[in-house]
């Protein structure tokens, strides 16, 4: 299935479900936008979607969810950006954006994954003179976020990430990588109520999870 | 109950939600209008991802490549439409959506927006704060390029710096070793490197785990600097590590622990190291030893830190370092046959510092920070014929500074930050050589003052200057400091910087005699940069003119004068071959001063020509190792030759300077009780080229001579530096699973 047409399913699944008109219109807008987020992959996709949580935060300014999905997009940017000279400037773009969120309380292990993000990011400036440093950010966020919520599963998924892609020198281990991987797939089939709850990093999960067991049968 | 109310409550729930999801866009369709269009720059190019917002709504749409947009707006009736996009000055314009007929709109922004973040990406002349300058370097480039892991022997492979190998000092463009001053966090370390015979290199006492970045200036650097009439090297330490970790180094010269834990607060770290070298064991299974060290370079260095972060991007730093050292040599005496020198230097070392930054409020940052350093030398000269001991010279010398130092900053007018500042020393110098004892103090102070200006999106302007005044030699002087950049479309900076550098005479002369001038440098440098993040290039040419340089003949007066004038080349390249980062600099130097007691100006004995070097280094990720290669050349230095007439003085060259040096560093698979370690071998001189700095001769009986060569032809290291982490979280994660 091709994105726009899964977009489009999760948009009529969305919108003919009952559960649907209960929400408020800020809720509908929210959603409709957060639907979009698993099927991004493009700058331009983002550079959309960040307009549009700007948006609505404009106008629901106490609202914790546009400016979380607002540094989510910022984050994302940041990573998709190529040119290592400006790597910092987004990346700090975002860090800010990301510290209204806390201070409007967004989910505290919510924040500290994109801190995390961010830190994974920053290691693109200079991969051997940063990595060091920022892998040890990157994972001590993802350690603090596990430490306040045990079962976030994009916590576990990107410290799963982070142990299987990260050298056994500087502290990679596959094993203990397969272990979260299976884990986040778990914790992300549990269900969530709130509508606004971040949900993204499901389908890399089951994708990183299918790839690593397939090439472990083949070894 | 009514059949109205009845057909309701039979209505199926699922019917009921279809009627209401449907209806739901039925009526908004009602109001909704489509409104589409493009915004541009001025009416002629097309703005990407710029977000058109009908203020006060949720209604909005962003730009694609081509500057179009298309969004559907809920309701009608009077708006303001905003327009905004990355690097342009937004815009608001009035919007009434009168009925449900599609809007096509043309937009325009007209006024590019220029924030300070954006246009400090670009390289500018405030060398300082600049972090791109190809100059900085990062302790992975020193970890990975230097045969002894030193700034300074990194330093050594970059434009500007003389290859000197019987010196641990930088020296830069003409100048000597002592012209060239190092600074951690603004503050002066004056015994930087560990005290030592002369012709044999030393060691630096302070490991380069310690610093993030440093900046090395060959020239025309802020006014915020002085008493260096050459260069100036600042040394920025480390903030609060990610974790608490202890490091623990094995070699067979030397050992080493290092330990840091954050403190719970997490706001700051209190750390220290101890670190053991003792050459004596490794020079006695290295072959080819030129000289004879006895007893070998022995010492024990330490260090404790506190750092504490503050509120307002606040740090406080404070740092204490130690060390003892002893080093002697034996040296065959010239004037007398079978007859010995031994030298023997026996030192101590104290510096501690206190450093601190805040913004202090109304825009206002303040650093500040104080420093003590204490450092004793023991000089011990003895004298042996036929084995027989004849004579022993002792002389020691005591150091005491105290300084402190504020800079006041602050953002002012369009795009300029202004600095303002003052620094205070007190030197207290004590000699004692054969029961005479001689001593001074001196006050020195300064201020200064400078201006960083972003003109514009091309000029940038420092302008500055520094008012200095000392009483033991009751001199002031007034420093001009100026810098020009221009930078171009393609980030390359066209920079002209000008400027007057003043420095105290050294000690052994100010014990003769207080009424001496501060010798004067004035620097004026033209030079171009263009750099990436994988490509740095870099081309200078400078004049540079000595006055008040110190002249020990007839008298000791400071009258000496001298030029130095050349053009620098640097290349520096981590994208062209794969996985391969390497470097080329290449110096012309062509200098003359008559100074100490020269008889008339020539190029001295520590300038020579032509320097280069070429430094390449690969990481092999399957076997997990980093090897680099250095290679060093240098033209032959003159040297004095007493044999030859006086209108013959320094006309002789040592031969032409090769150096190969390698560096191995590999990073094992197999933890040892959890700690990551990495092992390393560094040969210096790899191919065993007879290298000679230059001719000791008889004082005497000048027919007599002796090379001045290096400890060990070739000099290898090796070590093994192992990381433990101190944080237990891991086993938490895995109790989890």
């Amino acid at each position: 299935m091709n994105r726009q047409k899964l977009v489009l399913c999760v948009l009529v699944t969305l919108l003919t479900s009952p559960a649907w008109a209960q929400l408020t219109r800020y809720q509908q807008a929210m959603t409709r936008h957060i639907a979009v987020i698993d099927t991004a992959v493009r700058k331009s996709t983002y550079v959309a979607l960040f307009n549009s949580f700007e948006r609505i935060h404009r106008v629901e300014t106490s609202e914790w969810a546009p400016v979380y999905y607002m540094a989510y997009c910022a984050a994302e940017l940041a990573k998709l950006e190529r040119d290592p000279a400006r790597i910092d400037a987004a990346a700090d773009r975002a860090e800010a954006i990301l510290n209204t969120a806390d201070s409007l309380h967004a989910t505290p292990a919510e924040v500290l994954c994109i801190r995390s993000m961010l830190a994974f990011t920053r290691i693109n400036v200079d991969f051997m003179e940063r990595g060091p440093k920022y892998m040890q950010l990157g994972n001590q966020y993802l350690k603090q976020a596990l430490a306040k919520d045990p079962e976030n599963p994009r916590a576990t998924l990107m410290l799963a990430q982070s142990s299987l892609f990260t050298p056994e020198q500087f502290g990679g281990d596959k094993k203990l990588g397969h272990k979260l991987l299976k884990r986040a797939n778990q914790l992300y089939d549990l269900p969530v109520a709130d509508p606004l709850t971040p949900r993204w990093g499901k389908a890399d999960a089951a994708q990183l999870l299918a790839k690593f067991e397939k090439e472990l049968a083949a070894n | 109950m009514n059949t109205q109310q009845l057909r309701h409550v039979y209505v199926p729930w699922s019917w009921l939600w279809v009627v209401l999801t449907v209806s739901g866009p039925l009526t908004a369709t009602q109001a909704q209008v489509r409104i589409s269009g493009e915004v541009t720059y001025n009416g002629i190019s097309p703005v990407a991802a710029a977000n058109v917002t009908i203020e006060g709504t949720y209604d909005g749409g962003t730009t694609d490549k081509k500057g179009k947009f298309s969004f559907v707006a809920a309701e009608l009736g009077t708006y303001t439409l905003r327009i905004e996009a990355p690097g342009f000055v937004h815009r608001q314009q009035p919007l009434v959506l009168a009925d449900t007929l599609p809007v096509r709109l043309r937009l325009e922004l007209n006024e590019k927006l220029m924030t300070l973040a954006e246009i400090m990406v670009r390289p500018r002349v405030f060398a300082n704060a600049d972090r791109n300058l190809a100059s900085n370097l990062k302790p992975l480039d020193v970890l990975t390029t230097a045969t002894d892991g030193s700034i300074a022997t990194t330093l050594k492979s970059m434009p500007g710096a003389q290859q000197i190998g019987e010196s641990a000092d930088l020296f830069v463009r003409g100048g000597t070793g002592s012209e060239t001053r190092t600074f951690m966090d603004g503050l002066l370390i004056r015994s930087y490197n560990q005290s030592g015979v002369s012709g044999v290199a030393t060691r630096s006492r302070y490991p380069t785990q310690l610093f993030k970045g440093t900046v090395f200036s060959t020239g025309g650097y802020s006014a915020q600097y002085g008493q260096a009439l050459s260069s100036v090297l600042l040394l920025e330490t480390q903030d609060i590590p990610v974790q608490s970790n202890a490091e623990l180094t094995l070699s067979p010269l030397m050992g080493g622990a290092t330990i840091q834990q954050i403190l719970p607060s997490k706001t700051a770290v209190v750390g220290g190291g101890l670190n053991y070298t003792n050459l004596n064991w490794v020079l006695n299974w290295m072959p080819n030893q030129s000289l004879q060290l006895s007893p070998a370079p022995e010492s024990v260095d330490g260090n404790l830190y506190y750092r504490q972060k503050l509120p307002r991007q606040g740090m406080l730093k404070a740092f204490v370092n130690w060390g003892a050292s002893k080093t002697g040599i034996y040296q065959n005496n010239l004037d007398y046959v079978n007859t010995l020198n031994r030298v023997r230097v026996d030192n101590r070392n104290l510096y501690g510092n206190l450093s601190y930054r805040q913004s202090i409020g109304r825009g206002w940052k303040l650093q500040a920070g104080s420093a003590w350093n204490q450092n004793a030398d023991e000089t011990t000269v003895q004298v042996t014929q036929d084995n027989q001991p004849r004579s022993v010279y002792t002389g020691q010398q005591h150091t005491q500074i105290g300084q402190a130092r504020a800079v006041l900053s602050k953002s002012v007018l369009n795009y300029s930050t202004l600095h303002i500042g003052s620094e205070w020393f007190y030197t207290r110098e004590q000699t004692q050589d054969s029961g005479r004892v001689q001593s001074y103090v001196d006050v020195y102070r300064s201020a200064f003052a400078e201006m960083d200006w972003y003109v514009n999106e091309q000029v940038s302007v420092r302008v500055g200057g520094r008012y200095e005044q000392s009483t033991l030699t009751n001199r002031q002087a007034l420093a001009p400091r100026l810098s020009l950049g221009y930078t171009f479309a393609n980030n390359g900076l066209l920079s002209f910087s000008y400027g007057t550098f003043y420095q105290q005479p050294d000690r052994e002369f100010l014990f003769q005699q207080h009424d001496l001038d501060m010798a004067r440098a004035r620097h004026t440098i033209l030079s171009y940069q263009r750099m990436d993040a994988f490509r740095s290039f870099r081309v200078e040419l400078y004049h540079k003119s000595y006055t008040g340089l110190i002249r020990t003949r007839p008298d000791t007066t400071a009258t000496g004068t001298g030029y130095a004038r050349g053009f620098e080349l640097f290349w520096r390249d981590k994208k062209t071959l794969k996985d391969i980062d390497y470097w080329i600099s290449y110096s012309f130097l062509d200098t003359e001063r008559q100074f100490m007691a020269y008889p008339m100006r020539v190029q001295p004995g520590f300038a020579a020509r032509h320097t280069a070097s070429v430094v390449a280094k690969r990481f092999f990720s399957k076997i997990t190792t980093n090897v680099g290669l250095t290679y060093s050349v240098a033209s032959g230095r003159p040297y004095y030759n007493p044999t030859r007439p006086d209108d013959r003085f320094m006309q002789d060259r040592t031969p032409v300077y090769h150096n190969l040096g390698l560096s191995v560093a590999y990073l094992p698979k197999i933890k040892i009780k959890q700690a990551y370690s990495v092992v390393v071998l560094t040969v210096s001189n790899v191919l065993g080229n007879g290298q000679i700095y230059g001719y000791r001769y008889g004082t005497l009986d000048t027919s007599r001579r002796e090379a001045i060569r290096p400890v060990a032809n070739p000099f290898v290291f090796l070590g093994m530096f192992l990381n433990f982490g101190i944080d237990r979280r891991q086993d938490t994660i895995n109790a989890q699973l």
